[in-house]
């Protein structure tokens, strides 16, 4: 068979030849102007230029001219991490281009997206061993972080949202990352008990399948809001849910509606799992002389646990977004910017509610599939179940 | 151990999967249960680890009623292997054959050595395999270690469901061949599931057939070969002759008792022995395989090492395929 | 008899959410301090027309393009592509459709397109991890003797490869579904009206008459069409695949 070209790295060339060609960034003189559009090689000037053309060149070259080995997959990372430092570079050189304005900012335009884009496919193609991730990791972000640190990026737009309520942000999103850990944790104490009973006993656990689908199809915005009344009612007629801090509005419908949320993935995963184990495997465990409950521990539920933790893992990511909406009913959390940007139409805002969002549950994501690999055995065929 | 089947009944919803099966197996021994698909092989065996327990009649090992013995207490006694092998996949191989001693709340120390024995005794080096993941296994290999996960607390009595069903014909006769040599030096009582005919009479010291839940027949594998009840006839085959001549030695044939070499197996007739004669220690289906091949009615048995003992006739052949058991 | 439950439930609700006549007495009663009862600015019947029309866009536009970027990824040129997909699309299920919708708001104004954006987003990996199986996992045999028997590659796809997912690939569809017409919802927040518009106005006024009727409106919505999608499926079942 004919030899084909490794055309998965040409996929980024475009992707971030879209950063040079539409527009990069907004340069505005404050939060809702339309600003002046700029796309890339004018922002880039002469040497970042120049490091842009030599990228795009390597990339090529490895594309055509390499073999198929550790050192293209290296060149294909170092691609990646200049494509992500010059969108560091680019955001900081358009700050150094404003020239004035009552809070001038610079503001991502619809082709900042195209660098990171070709920095993720680049180094997703050139994956090899993990340790190498964390240290590509490192080296893609600190000199982005160190710019940023040392105030040359304090004209980006998110930063000037971010000095602005500094405080207040960081509140929020304590305020965030608990209520969706709680509401997660408390959806896994709940959760598993109840997927081993259901997997147990038929009578159990077709009504609660039937009802955790049930939750399911009612929005996660809609759960808040009918959680609402029948807590106020509550709270109303029994003062010490009022003193425990239990009303209509804020944390309490909230976190119930969001574990409600979060039981599905757990419930049915583990039924799945404990229904994955090969009858074989529970006969030669009955055979060898365990007892049920050895059975249970030493075979069903390390063989169930995939399954279980891919649940808690869906659970997790799903819960970290339906925290946003919690906001609507005065929960707080990051949603909370993101909906006070949409009501001011200040896309800043909004992105300084949703990087922070986005990145949680990406980090969410990746810890849980950190700790699979760390807790299921490796004889175990992961195959079928998400990434 | 001993091991009785008394009047044992079970069925399953309006089928009757076994039908008052009374059978007892001797110290040492190695009955087969052979029979058709869904005939109560597995029901009858599992009867004897209580994973099923009997409507009516009883089980008893060693004179002691099963029912009397906590399930867990007795399984840890009986070594159990099955044809879908049933490892636990998220176990090393090594922690597969250590299941039960750690049930048994064995020290370290001593598991550990134990499943290296049992791994270099079933074929497998443990330096290579104690922490081999199941899904890399081989069928012959895994089922290797399925034998090895039974016999780990040396249990007195082994039940065999099928054990080597599932691998292909070469492997499975390998396996057979280790198997008798690992039982030649363990002695076990043991209980063999099969519908493979020739595994039953290479194997077993008794044969006991079923049909539709009941016990049709039980013999030593050369008697059985010769029972003129229909069904048994039905079931060992047009060529029972041949498997008969199979268990037979030419050194027997010849009234100069010689047990079939392993090698025997599988035709260690050609080997060493010069044209027109045959060892003795071949079987007497090789012989005749080897006077059709060359067009005579008669061969030299020759020692195997090479000494002319005397002639084997045709006469001799249809003689011992008529005949009774002369092993 | 049991069979027809379903149907009369779904029937019976309709009439009590969709007629105002009937509506209106319910949410009183169940409601009383609620002021105001049926949702005013619009029909729940035009809601759930819009919502239904919003879910359904992205739905379609998710199956085609999960659809296409599984068979692409399973043909010999596009397999280089495969763990990028496969990572990108698990990604893409990472990224909270609220999140994408207040992102896209900026660029796309408000409205039906950064709804379909979102949702498109987010229901475009229950198709493509279904066609990716279903492709994936036919048996080899059944690849090889129609290759031996002298098909081309289309046809080995038309015939033979999609036939076979095509249940896989169809549970898959249902899925992305249902997730959309439960994340629509959402759109409300865009301007893009639908169901979510009588919920987000009962939480801002603090009337849970009005959230009441978008959910189970919208709950209704995605049950029936979870019913209406599985049955769907099972027609597409080749007749010996059915129920074994
Ligand atoms: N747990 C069970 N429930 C219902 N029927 C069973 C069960 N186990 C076995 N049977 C039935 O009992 C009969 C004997 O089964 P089995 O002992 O497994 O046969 P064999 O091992 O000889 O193939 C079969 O008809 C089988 O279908
Ligand atoms: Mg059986």
């Amino acid at each position: 068979m004919r030899e084909r070209f490794d055309v998965v790295p040409l996929a980024a060339l475009f992707l971030g030849a879209a950063s040079f060609l539409m527009p990069f960034a907004a340069l505005k003189e404050n939060r809702v102007v339309d600003g002046l559009l700029l796309n890339g090689f004018q922002l880039a000037g002469p040497l970042y230029g120049t490091v842009a053309v030599l990228t795009a060149f390597g990339v090529l070259t490895g594309v055509f001219l390499m073999k198929n080995g550790s050192r293209r997959r290296l060149l294909y990372a170092a691609a990646g991490v200049v494509c992500f430092w010059l969108t560091a570079a680019l955001l900081v050189r358009a700050g150094m281009m404003l020239t004035g304005g009552a809070a001038p900012r610079v503001s991502p335009a619809i082709g900042f997206w195209g660098l990171p884009a070709a920095s993720y496919v680049l180094i997703d193609h050139s994956k090899k061993g993990r340790w190498r991730m964390w240290i590509l990791l490192v080296v893609m972000l600190l000199p982005a972080a160190l710019l940023l640190a040392g105030g040359r990026g304090e004209a980006i737009s998110v930063f000037r949202e971010w000095s602005a309520r500094k405080g207040r942000f960081f509140d929020e999103l304590i305020v965030h990352i608990r209520l969706f850990g709680m509401a997660v944790i408390s959806a896994a104490v709940l959760g598993i008990p109840l997927g081993i009973l259901a997997s147990r006993d038929k009578r159990i656990g077709e009504p609660v399948t039937a009802f955790v689908d049930a939750v399911q199809t009612i929005p996660s915005m809609a759960l808040f809001g009918l959680l609402m009344a029948p807590l106020a009612a509550l709270s109303r007629t029994f003062p010490l849910l009022r003193a425990m801090g239990i009303r209509g509005i804020g944390a309490a419908p909230a976190l119930i509606a969001l574990t409600l949320y979060a039981l599905l993935p757990i419930v049915r995963n583990t039924v799945a799992g404990l229904a994955s184990v090969p009858l074989s495997a529970i006969d030669a465990g009955l055979g060898l002389g365990m007892s049920q409950r050895q059975l249970f521990y030493r075979v069903e539920w390390p063989m169930a646990l995939p399954h279980v933790l891919t649940g808690l893992r869906t659970a997790s990511v799903q819960a970290v977004g339906n925290t946003a909406v919690a906001a609507l009913i005065g929960a707080g959390g990051l949603g909370i910017m993101i909906f006070q940007g949409l009501g001011q139409a200040a896309p800043d805002l909004i992105l300084l509610g949703v990087i922070p969002l986005i990145l949680i549950a990406v980090a969410v994501d990746r810890s849980w599939g950190f700790m699979i690999r760390r807790w299921v055995s490796p004889g175990l065929d992961m195959k079928g179940l998400s990434a | 151990m001993t091991l009785e089947w008394q009047n044992a009944c079970k069925t399953f919803t309006d089928k009757k999967a076994v039908d008052n099966l009374s059978l007892e197996v001797s110290e040492g021994e190695l009955l087969v249960l052979i029979g058709p698909s869904g005939c109560g092989k597995t029901t009858s065996l599992k009867m004897i680890n209580r994973l099923v327990q009997p409507d009516s009649g009883a089980v008893f090992v060693n004179g002691r009623d099963v029912s009397e013995v906590p399930a867990t207490e007795l399984r840890r006694h009986i070594g159990y292997v099955i044809q879908q092998v049933g490892l636990f996949p998220h176990m090393s191989v090594a922690d597969n054959v250590a299941a039960v001693p750690r049930l048994l709340k064995w020290e370290k120390d001593r598991i550990d050595d134990r499943v290296k024995e049992l791994l270099n005794l079933v074929g497998l080096p443990a330096d290579e395999f104690a922490d081999a993941w199941p899904s890399r296994l081989s069928g012959g290999e895994a089922q290797r270690v399925g034998v090895a996960r039974a016999l780990a607390a040396d249990p007195p009595i082994l039940l065999m469901d099928e054990p080597f069903g599932a691998v292909d014909p070469l492997t499975r006769e390998v396996l057979q061949r280790e198997f008798l040599r690992i039982q030649s030096t363990l002695g076990k009582t043991v209980v063999f599931v099969t519908h493979d005919l020739d595994e039953a009479i290479r194997l077993g010291d008794r044969i006991a057939v079923m049909n539709e839940g009941r016990l049709a027949a039980v013999a030593a594998p050369g008697e059985l070969l010769l029972n003129a009840d229909p069904f048994i006839r039905d079931f060992t085959g047009e060529d029972r002759a041949l498997r008969r001549l199979a268990r037979l030695s030419v050194g027997a044939a010849i009234g100069e008792a010689t047990p079939i070499t392993a090698a025997g197996f599988s035709g260690g007739g050609e080997s060493g022995a010069p044209a027109g004669s045959v060892r003795t220690d071949a079987t007497l289906k090789e012989a005749l395989s080897m006077m059709l091949e060359a067009g005579e009615t008669s061969l030299e048995a020759v020692s195997p090492a090479g000494r002319r003992i005397g002639k084997l006739t045709m006469e001799d052949l249809l003689e011992s395929a008529a005949g009774t058991e002369a092993s | 008899m049991k069979r027809l439950i379903g149907p009369v439930l779904g029937l019976a609700s309709m009439a009590v959410l969709f007629i105002p006549g009937i509506l209106d007495p319910v949410l009183r009663f169940l409601f009383p301090g609620a002021g105001e009862w049926v949702f005013p600015r619009a029909s729940l019947l035009s809601l759930a027309a819009m919502h239904l029309l919003i879910s359904l866009t992205a739905g379609a536009t998710a199956a085609v393009i999960g659809i296409t970027l599984g068979i692409a990824a399973t043909r010999p040129a596009g397999r280089a592509f495969l763990p990028l997909i496969r990572d990108a699309s698990s990604l893409a299920q990472t990224l909270p459709p609220a999140a994408v919708l207040a992102l896209a708001i900026p660029f796309l104004g408000f409205g039906f397109e950064p709804v379909l954006l979102a949702l498109v987003l987010y229901s475009v990996l229950p198709v493509l991890n279904n066609t990716l199986t279903g492709l994936e996992t036919l048996p080899e045999p059944v690849l090889e003797a129609a290759r031996g028997m002298g098909m081309s590659r289309l046809q080995v796809l038309m015939r033979v490869e999609l036939p076979l997912a095509l249940p896989v690939i169809g549970t898959g569809i249902r899925t992305s579904v249902v997730i959309n017409v439960g994340t629509a919802t959402i759109g409300a927040l865009a301007g893009a009206g639908g169901l979510g518009s009588p919920i987000v106005a009962g939480l801002i006024r603090d009337n849970p008459a009005w959230v009441f009727q978008g959910a189970m409106a919208s709950a209704l919505l995605a049950l029936m069409l979870n019913a209406l999608l599985k049955a769907a499926e099972k027609r597409l079942q080749p007749a010996n695949m059915r129920e074994v």
